[in-house]
């Protein structure tokens, strides 16, 4: 298991006891989700969808790298330290 | 240059880097502002200030009471004004020596891709998907830097795309799934995130304008202003875009 930080923007907080981030430890991005469900099951439900699949205007990152250059939700956390939520903001 | 504009922009040509050359690349651009909101409102003022030569500023709304919390180019006297109209009128009081050209219009895709095809930089601080894919799509089609920010509530984005550059475009990172914005007339906007946000693309502009540094090509900032936590994401062009591939 590997431990890892996912950081949330601001507008997520709310939905996880206004936390900034969580702490948990994975093995990959899919199991990290599995886990965030289980404990703020609202947040999960605005990253992934119903399928278990990540929504269009969610990007996850590992440290710098979108994973869907990666292995998507599939991706191991081994070698990496921090996840960010990003969602698509359009405000001006 | 002559001795006034000489001084007018002496602290930024002493900026070490930038130079007389890099006042004189500024001079000679034209920078596309869509959107003077609360991005556009500082990069605007910015732009002008810095000696942009020429700024060419698209919106179609009017300043309603409820921006001036954040859209620092318009004042209570100019509610119910048209933006484009009191945007040039602030620009043109901080610099006259620049040339200020103002669309009171909702660009189409037609008219954006012309337009896009006659400036070096476009900076997009619209309040909505529809016009920052339909931006980025002009921009990827002309070839030409797009400063792209974003933002509602207490975070910020903000990325500059190259497709001059072979770099990934907007589409690459962010789908079109055709849904509508959170705007901040239901979410909330914090003022001054916005002028910091707004500024960043000023500065983003300035530097892919003279050449100054390096620009956030093919990176994504993003902020959370709640905590205060900043993060710069890499990104990459995606095979399967729709828009640049």
């Amino acid at each position: 298991m590997t431990p890892i930080i996912i950081t949330l923007p601001a507008a997520l907080q709310s939905l996880a006891d206004d936390q900034a981030q969580l702490r948990l430890n994975a093995q990959t991005v899919n199991e990290a989700f599995v886990q965030i469900a289980q404990e703020h099951d609202l947040l999960a439900k605005r990253i992934l969808t119903r399928g278990g699949q990540l929504r269009p205007f969610v990007n996850v990152f590992l440290d710098e790298q979108d994973i869907r250059h990666l292995n998507g939700l599939e991706t191991p956390l081994d070698g990496y330290q921090e996840m960010t939520i990003v969602a698509s903001v359009a405000g001006g | 240059m002559k001795d006034e504009a000489l001084l007018r922009y002496s602290r930024q040509i002493m900026v070490r880097g930038f130079d007389l050359e890099g006042q004189d690349r500024l001079l000679d651009s034209r920078a596309l502002i869509i959107g003077l909101g609360g991005l556009g409102s500082p990069a605007s003022l910015y732009l002008a200030a810095a000696g942009v030569g020429t700024l060419i500023l698209a919106d179609d709304d009017v300043v309603d009471l409820t921006n001036l919390q954040r859209q620092i180019l318009h004042g209570t006297q100019d509610v119910g004004r048209p933006k484009t109209d009191s945007a040039r009128q602030r620009l043109a009081a901080l610099n006259d020596q620049i040339e200020l050209i103002t669309l009171n219009e909702r660009l189409t895709a037609e008219r954006l891709h012309e337009l896009v095809a006659t400036v070096d930089i476009v900076l997009d601080g619209s309040d909505n998907f529809a016009t920052r894919f339909a931006v980025n799509a002009a921009c990827v089609a002309a070839s030409k830097p797009l400063v792209s920010a974003a933002v509602i509530g207490l975070d910020g984005q903000i990325g500059v795309f190259r497709p001059d550059l072979d770099g990934p475009c907007y589409r690459c990172v962010f789908a079109d799934t055709g849904e509508e914005a959170q705007s901040c007339s239901e979410t909330g906007v914090l003022g001054p995130l916005t002028g910091v946000m707004g500024s960043l693309q000023a500065v983003e502009a300035v530097k892919v304008l003279s050449g100054l540094g390096e620009p956030l090509n093919s990176r994504l900032l993003v902020v959370d202003a709640l905590t205060q936590t900043w993060r710069r994401m890499n990104l990459q062009r995606d095979p399967n875009c729709p828009v640049c591939q």
